[in-house]
């Protein structure tokens, strides 16, 4: 059986049994990260071939999970289903599809159709692709099919199988005239990543100062700009793994090299700008000047931050509850921009195994050898076990993790799916402005929660809560 | 349960049960015709939007509960939506002053493995694993499409495992593709709690009324309907959502039961009449004044407190109609477009009418004759015949169309829809938010405000609206949108066969041929 990223190994009969049940997961399955895709694309439309339920449900999970976010050309209801029944999954679904596809085409306004399968079309066997490949040859619509049944893989997985379907299905080979330095984006999940287009939009801003454009960026794209891609003169992956299987089979297809640096926060960025503008042969005087202009933005906001900082001594013990990316950025910009002390990690978007390793290397090279205790996790129960143990000061992690800070009497910000304590639209934590928008969001936090400082203080002394002492006299 | 047998027609659903239907276009006289003459038109859809399935109503009913925790057999997107429904009942909560519990999702997270040799032994464990962890009254396993299809026996995994747990498990046959009619899992949840849960009564409460709740009816609608049987000298017990299930364990010795939603209530009340001798006092969906009058009515009759009933009413009234009758001045002649689950989208047109505005159209979701025949029969005695559309899983292609020719003023109904109502330039209220009662009189009146308000300041809808008309695009071609028959696309059931080979679909759109 083949292995596909995000799937992992739990109880099976070839395999040792490691957990049974995931509580509180932290992602959606393939379907769900595919749809978020789709929906990030402009005039794309999705057209789901499986129950009823299934894009809507993940529409909610997903959007709504991502703080609030709503987005997709047709999303949500608007999203066309074949809406399988019983009868179906009996005899089949195949001339539902043929149906609602009739249907998805003579009545809405796409620049771009998907057909995506469900998990029941996957285990009914229904042959899909031979139905869209009678519909592509009549060559009304572009339509790109990808199958993405959930128990397939995570959403990571689902952005990676409609990723590879675009670069078979869409992308046109290059135009020999382009002269224009440019490259493409991958491995930012939208609304798997809440702060998805915030992030994409300032690696953008700081790609155009070096004079490099973006073209496919995952942030409204549109099918034009998905097409001409292949035009890039390089691929920049912002992940540890996904959008990786992009990237290369981009490569296989195009030649377009594909370099790999994890979503820069902070000074971290620097060091990005650098390896592109090297990657892109940039002239060298450019990129000093444009960094050190970055530079001087974000140090000054740090200096405007003085007084509260130094006055007041914010550096806390940081656990942070993220997906890989988010893991590595985060640690790497509190840790060696703004000296807290990460004392805990959960990656907890199931990565590939082969790179297990390199994650924990990463997180590890920290600055002033500061040495979190790092787990590889997405069980709630086995995440917030160890974290009570670790009991860190300041807990970065999504809305479920509630429960344990709570516990603890902790103070949280979400920054990781799922969140639906707060809204998210425009912020993003990449680059160096991401970064100052992620500290004003940090001590907002610690200002307001600084009294569960003294609980868990005394706590971890062995003291009573001073409520507890003083609620009776009062 | 001593007197409670399995009525193994609930996983039949309610289309079998209750001869419900989930798909029709027409106008509400033309389905009372047909729910009258017990002959319910049996239609499918060629063309359908997403919505609700099976499986998420159930995960969605079962979280209401947070002593009952949900083990979803499934790949790990099923349980996406959860996250919604945790949203409800912290607010609740902190509202009754009770503990707030976190809906957490749990899911078996099938994989490709797990698919081709079976995922029971995972479930086993799981079912240990969540027992251990949460140490819930019960465990409800929802199983998914992928393990339905994959042929999990659900049952035997719980009956080898339940001896180990403290818990009770019990399966909920939910597979996503069981039906469209989302009503049956209410059914299906009732019957489960109620074979779990319910006990025998330790003795009669001649003065109390078992009133059933709703997840999407909170305590600021509760309220009022507590303290206004209160001073009829009525105790409630009121069956709530996001609370303790002690409200239902002992709903056995009430006198009797009414519900706020007789969608959501129905198989409940029915089991408790059935087996218990409880009665079910039938009424409207309480959200306009005449309604909230017939239930204050109908449950003070069944005490024989009639009397002060009408003194009660006559209170009421004077309280709340002059604000009232200020916005219908404002409001009449407005054109409103409804669209929410059937009992809520019937009480609030009934609303609309006393305020004098005009019901251009209803998208309810499902119908069942034996509960929805009543009132809209009333309705339409009321205020005339209107267009009616059932959309089974809450989709809105027809209704888009609907609102083309002559668009309303208002769009008011369920909150998903709302934004594609926007995006074409008409101002939406949601029918429930939490922060506004829609039930009883404090509901009319607040909402008749609401209303008011939203028409009086449409900036944001206008705002939406800019952004569709000048930067963005809609879904929906001109050429659907202006389409003369909104029901294209709804068929005869038996038809399907033949439209699906041929790639027909009634009709031609003439644009695209």
């Amino acid at each position: 059986m083949s292995k596909t990223p995000g799937s992992r190994n739990i109880h099976s009969p070839l395999t040792e049994s490691r957990v049974a049940c995931t509580i509180s997961p932290r992602f959606t399955c393939a379907l769900g990260g595919a749809l978020a895709t789709v929906w990030g694309i402009v005039g794309a439309i999705p057209i789901v071939h499986s129950s009823a339920g299934c894009s809507r449900n993940l529409y909610m999970g997903q959007c709504f999970g991502s703080g609030w976010q709503t987005f997709g050309h047709a999303r949500g209801l608007m999203t066309p289903s074949t809406s399988l029944v019983e009868k179906h999954v009996i005899f089949g679904g195949e001339g539902r599809l043929v149906q609602q596809m009739k249907a998805s085409f003579e009545i809405t306004e796409a620049d771009l159709y998907f057909v995506l399968s469900g998990c029941q079309v996957a285990l009914i066997g229904d042959d899909i692709r031979t139905i869209v490949d009678q519909f592509k040859e009549r060559k009304d619509q572009t339509i790109i099919m990808v199958e993405t049944p959930g128990f397939k893989g995570n959403s990571y997985a689902g952005y990676d199988m409609v990723g590879r379907a675009l670069v078979e299905q869409l992308v046109e080979p290059p135009d020999e005239n382009d002269e224009q330095i440019s490259v493409n984006l991958f491995g930012i999940v939208p609304a798997q990543d809440p702060f998805w287009q915030g992030n994409i939009i300032e690696i953008k801003r700081l790609l155009n100062r070096l004079g490099v454009s973006v073209r496919w960026s995952g942030d409204y794209d549109t099918i034009d700009t998905i097409k001409k891609s292949s035009n890039a003169d390089l691929n920049i992956v912002l992940s540890e793994y996904v959008g990786v299987s992009t990237a290369e089979l981009f490569k296989q297809k195009f030649g377009v090299p594909w370099i790999k640096y994890n979503l820069p926060i902070g000074s971290e960025t620097s060091k990005f700008l650098r390896i592109v503008a090297e990657a892109l042969g940039i002239d060298r005087e450019l990129v000093d000047l444009v960094i050190d202009s970055e530079e001087e933005q974000f140090l000054k906001q740090l200096d405007r931050l003085g007084h509260l900082y130094a006055g007041f001594n914010l550096q806390r013990d940081i656990g942070v509850i993220a997906d890989s990316t988010y893991s590595i950025g985060l640690i790497k910009f509190l840790a060696n921009d703004f000296g807290m002390n990460p004392t805990f990690v959960a990656v907890s978007d199931e990565p590939p195994a082969e790179i297990h390793d390199t994650i924990r290397k990463e997180i590890l090279g920290l600055d002033y050898g500061l040495k979190p205790q790092i787990i590889i996790e997405s069980d709630g129960n086995k995440i917030w076990r160890a974290l009570e143990e670790s009991h860190p000061t300041f807990l970065l992690a999504g809305s479920f993790d509630k429960r344990i800070a709570d516990r603890l009497d902790i103070p949280r910000l979400s920054v990781s799916y799922p969140i639906t304590d707060r809204v998210i639209l425009s912020r993003g934590y990449a680059g160096y402005r991401g970064s100052i928008t992620l500290i004003e969001d940090i001590v907002t936090v610690l200002m307001k929660d600084m009294h569960l400082v003294i609980d868990s203080t005394l706590a971890r002394h062995g003291y009573k809560k001073p409520a507890e002492q003083f609620a009776k006299v009062i | 349960m001593a007197n409670f047998e399995r009525d193994i027609g609930i996983f039949q659903g309610r289309e079998k049960r209750l001869d419900g239907i989930v798909h029709f276009g027409g106008t509400a006289s033309e389905l009372i015709k047909c729910s009258k003459g017990k002959n319910m038109p049996r239609k499918c859809r060629t063309y359908s939007g997403s919505g609700s399935c099976a499986f998420i109503a159930a995960i969605m009913n079962t979280c209401a509960f947070p002593e009952v925790k949900v083990l979803a057999h499934s790949p790990v997107g099923c349980t996406a939506g959860a996250i919604l429904f945790g949203l409800f009942g912290p607010i609740q909560q902190k509202s009754r002053g009770v503990p707030e519990t976190t809906t957490d999702i749990i899911t078996t997270e099938l994989n490709e493995e797990d698919v081709v040799f079976g995922g029971a032994a995972k479930l086993e464990q799981a079912i240990i694993e969540t027992d251990e962890f949460f140490h819930p009254r019960a465990i409800a396993v929802g199983i998914s499409c992928a393990a339905g299809i994959i042929g999990d026996d659900v049952e035997a995994s719980i009956k080898k495992v339940q001896s180990r747990v403290k818990a009770n498990v019990f399966a909920v046959h939910c597979e996503g593709y069981k039906t469209l009619h989302v009503g049956t899992m209410w059914d299906i949840m009732w019957h489960e709690l109620i074979e779990h849960v319910l006990k025998e009564p330790r003795e009669k409460k001649k003065d109390t009324v078992n009133i059933i709740s709703g997840p999407t009816i909170g305590p600021i609608d509760e309220q009022p309907f507590i303290e206004l049987l209160e001073k009829l000298g009525i105790k409630s017990n009121v069956i709530l959502n996001y609370n303790s299930l002690d409200s239902l364990e002992y709903a056995t010795e009430s006198a009797a039961s009414v519900a706020l939603c007789s969608q959501a209530s129905h198989y409940l009340a029915e089991q408790l009449e059935k087996h218990w001798g409880i009665p079910l006092i039938d009424t409207h969906y309480a959200a306009s004044i005449e309604y909230t009058d017939d239930w204050v009515r109908k449950v003070a009759a069944h005490f024989g407190k009639e009397k002060e009933a009408e003194t009660l009413i006559e209170e009421e009234h004077r309280r709340i109609l002059p604000e009232f009758n200020k916005y219908k001045k404002e409001l009449e002649g407005k054109k409103v477009f409804i669209s929410v689950n059937i009992p809520r989208a019937l009480g609030c047109a009934s609303l609309a009418m006393e305020l004098g505005m005009k019901v251009m159209g209803v998208n309810a979701f499902q119908y069942d004759p034996p509960i929805n025949q009543n009132t809209l029969e009333d309705l339409v005695t009321r205020g005339g015949d209107f267009p009616l559309v059932i959309s089974g899983i809450g989709q809105i292609t027809e209704t888009q169309n609907m609102v083309q020719r002559e668009k309303p003023d208002i769009y008011f109904g369920d909150f998903e829809p709302s934004i594609w109502f926007a995006k074409n330039g008409v101002v939406t209220l949601t029918t429930f938010d939490f922060a506004r009662p829609h039930m009883g009189y404090t509901g009319a009146l607040e909402t008749a405000r609401s209303l008011a308000y939203v028409l009086k300041n449409p900036s944001y809808h206008k705002k939406v609206e800019l952004y569709t008309k000048k930067y963005g695009k809609f879904p929906y071609k001109k050429e659907w949108l202006q389409y003369p028959d909104p029901y294209r696309f709804l068929i005869d059931e038996a038809d399907e066969a033949v439209y699906g080979k041929d790639f027909g679909v009634k009709g031609e759109v003439k644009a695209h041929v």
